[in-house]
């Protein structure tokens, strides 16, 4: 149970991270801490009964694996996500010079 | 060579998405069309040959119970039907213009993603096509390569890699509650805070009010036809993963909360429309208050709103997308000065009469379904959102028309079709002296409203990124707290 409560304080430090930076960059990073809380919590959940991992030359009973399955496949759309994203701001402070999220805002409304 | 009828419906998923590549590798614009007919003639033929033995239930790899779960029914036809529709209008109005390679691909995987979410019933298959969807459709924003566009992209990209990170977070916690992850096996209570954490992410995909205040920047600065492909077919994933929950005990006696967030939506999303005055802002924010109508619908009558929504708004982002690319205004006021050819004119009437709601065009069956089945504040709430569609619609009719040479264009053409000929067809079901007297009640309201009341401008605070995460916040609590009572 432990676990989970680290995986949701992990979880909460980036919601946070995501309102109160203004910075698009430290914005991403805390995307980033958000889904590390969600990977720990479904490591956490598999584990929950039984701790031992499905591998051939052990015996069980196993830990589930199909929180595990399921969770790579997530690490791996994060990855696409992040990078792309990255290069989103990559351009943005090519053509903008700036990576506040606030003065982006107040541009865009102004010119649209 | 013939292929088990049993595996019809992941080849809805496998057959554009095995095309896709090619658009990349043959990159001749004969190719390119040919491609593109291709995949529709083929997702049509398949979907014909399902519509003779529908329902049919598919487990992925013929591993009953534990493969993917896929199944083709009624919601899964509307919702096919339309996505193919959409796009392959959107991709015959492309060939006009000069668009990469890209877009074919990027596109032609959507088309892939937007099929699956209409026939798979595993949660976490659900959360793979939410993901790669939304993917594709930043990169489709973005293509303009301008700050703007990749700014309204980038904003999406965030909040909503925030809520499928949650959506993904309840799919773990009802597994571990339940143990499985096909949508028609799971038994048992599940907890409220999961049941939120799960369908908020699906109301931010769908583009209802207070979750989705990123569709206004992304839908208005796309072009033209993305813009169409998002608010056409797009936004509609969110809803059928919804409806397909709501006989399942995650949704059982759960669906008052998103109903009222749907009223909710309607409204708003018209007083916003009414008071914008860039064009492609005010159509973003009629799919805002349409997708209300949707939700407020149920599985029956609001997949049918949704089938009509996605083919009238693309119909009115193509001419007026078309004109803003001719033009380069977004303005109201100064798309007064250029004015509409005629030809494109039309078609944005036909359109315009499709979403208010006028007996004939399609519109009028499904909005009075919907306001027919439900409870009696809803009805208030809903005929008064038709009254404000009526209201900002006219101000995009009241931009005029300019005589011009008479062209046939094919997209346009198909869409208004298809809006005469189900309103024409489905007429019987709805038709009654009452709600021909609604209709008309809404429609001298609306423009009256329009003649007497001056739009002013809303300061767009809610469009903010940090708010739009507390926006966020705010309704999954509310929701939790819905559910809780």
């Amino acid at each position: 149970m432990i676990y989970i409560a680290i995986a949701v304080v992990i979880f909460a430090i980036g919601g946070i991270g995501i309102i109160w930076k203004d910075n698009i960059l430290l914005k991403l990073l805390s995307l980033g801490i958000m889904n590390a809380g969600v990977v720990a919590l479904f490591v956490s959940i598999a584990g929950l009964k039984y701790r031992i991992p499905a591998i051939l030359n052990t015996s069980g009973p196993y830990a589930d694996p199909l929180p595990q399955a399921v969770i790579i496949t997530s690490i791996v759309i994060g990855f696409a996500t992040m990078s792309l994203a990255l290069v989103f701001t990559m351009l943005i402070s090519l053509k903008k010079g700036t990576l506040s999220s606030k003065k982006l805002q107040e541009d865009i409304d102004r010119e649209h | 060579m013939s292929i088990d009828i049993q595996i019809y419906p992941s080849l809805l998923t496998l057959v554009p998405m095995l095309f896709a590549p090619l658009f990349l590798l043959f990159r001749t614009k004969l190719v390119q069309k040919l491609l593109a007919s291709l995949i529709i003639i083929l997702d049509l033929l398949i979907i014909y040959r399902l519509t003779l033995i529908m329902p049919l239930d598919e487990y992925t790899g013929g591993w009953i119970l534990r493969g993917i779960h896929l199944r083709f029914d009624n919601l899964s036809l509307i919702y096919t039907l339309l996505f193919v529709t959409v796009i392959g209008t959107s991709w015959l109005s492309s060939f006009k213009k000069n668009y990469p390679p890209l877009f074919y691909f990027l596109t032609s995987i959507l088309l892939s993603t937007l099929n699956t979410s209409a026939i798979t019933l595993d949660l976490f298959n659900i959360y793979v096509m939410l993901e790669l969807s939304s993917i594709i459709a930043y990169i489709l924003i973005a293509m303009k390569d301008n700050w703007k566009h990749l700014w309204a992209s980038l904003k999406y990209l965030m909040i909503s890699y925030f809520a499928f990170t949650m959506y993904l977070t309840a799919v773990g916690l009802i597994y571990m509650h339940t143990g499985t992850l096909d949508i028609s096996r799971i038994t048992g209570e599940i907890p409220p805070i999961i049941v939120s954490m799960l369908i908020v992410p699906l109301l931010l995909k769908s583009g209802v009010f207070p979750v989705s205040m990123w569709l206004p920047a992304a839908h208005s600065l796309a072009p033209t036809e993305v813009s169409a492909i998002l608010s056409g077919s797009f936004v509609k994933m969110g809803s059928i993963v919804i409806f397909r929950l709501i006989n399942t005990p995650i949704l059982k006696q759960a669906y008052t909360p998103i109903t009222l967030i749907a009223l909710l939506s309607a409204l708003t999303g018209v007083i916003l429309a009414y008071n914008e005055s860039n064009v492609k802002r005010i159509l973003a924010f009629h799919t805002i208050s349409q997708m209300g109508y949707v939700l407020a619908g149920g599985p029956v009558y609001g997949a049918l709103h949704a089938f009509n929504h996605g083919i009238f708004k693309s119909l009115l982002f193509f001419t007026v997308g078309d004109q803003v690319e001719e033009t380069g205004h977004y303005d109201i006021k100064a798309l007064k000065h250029a004015k509409f050819p005629m030809h494109r004119y039309i078609f944005l009437v036909i359109g315009v009469l499709g979403i208010s709601g006028v007996p004939l065009f399609s519109g009028f069956i499904s909005k009075s379904m919907i306001i027919h089945h439900i409870p009696i504040y809803g009805k208030v709430v809903l005929i008064l959102a038709s009254v404000g569609t009526v209201a900002s619609m006219s101000k995009l009719v009241s931009i005029g028309y300019r005589k011009s040479s008479i062209k046939l264009i094919p997209h346009y053409i198909i869409m208004a079709t298809i809006i005469i000929l189900v309103g024409i067809r489905y007429i019987e079901h709805v038709i009654s002296l009452w709600t021909i007297i609604e209709s008309l009640i809404v429609i001298i309201v609306g423009i009256t409203i329009f003649l007497v009341i001056h739009p002013k401008h809303i300061p767009r605070i809610l469009e903010k990124l940090d708010i739009m995460v507390i926006e966020y916040m705010l309704t999954l609590i509310t929701v939790w707290a819905i559910l809780y009572m």
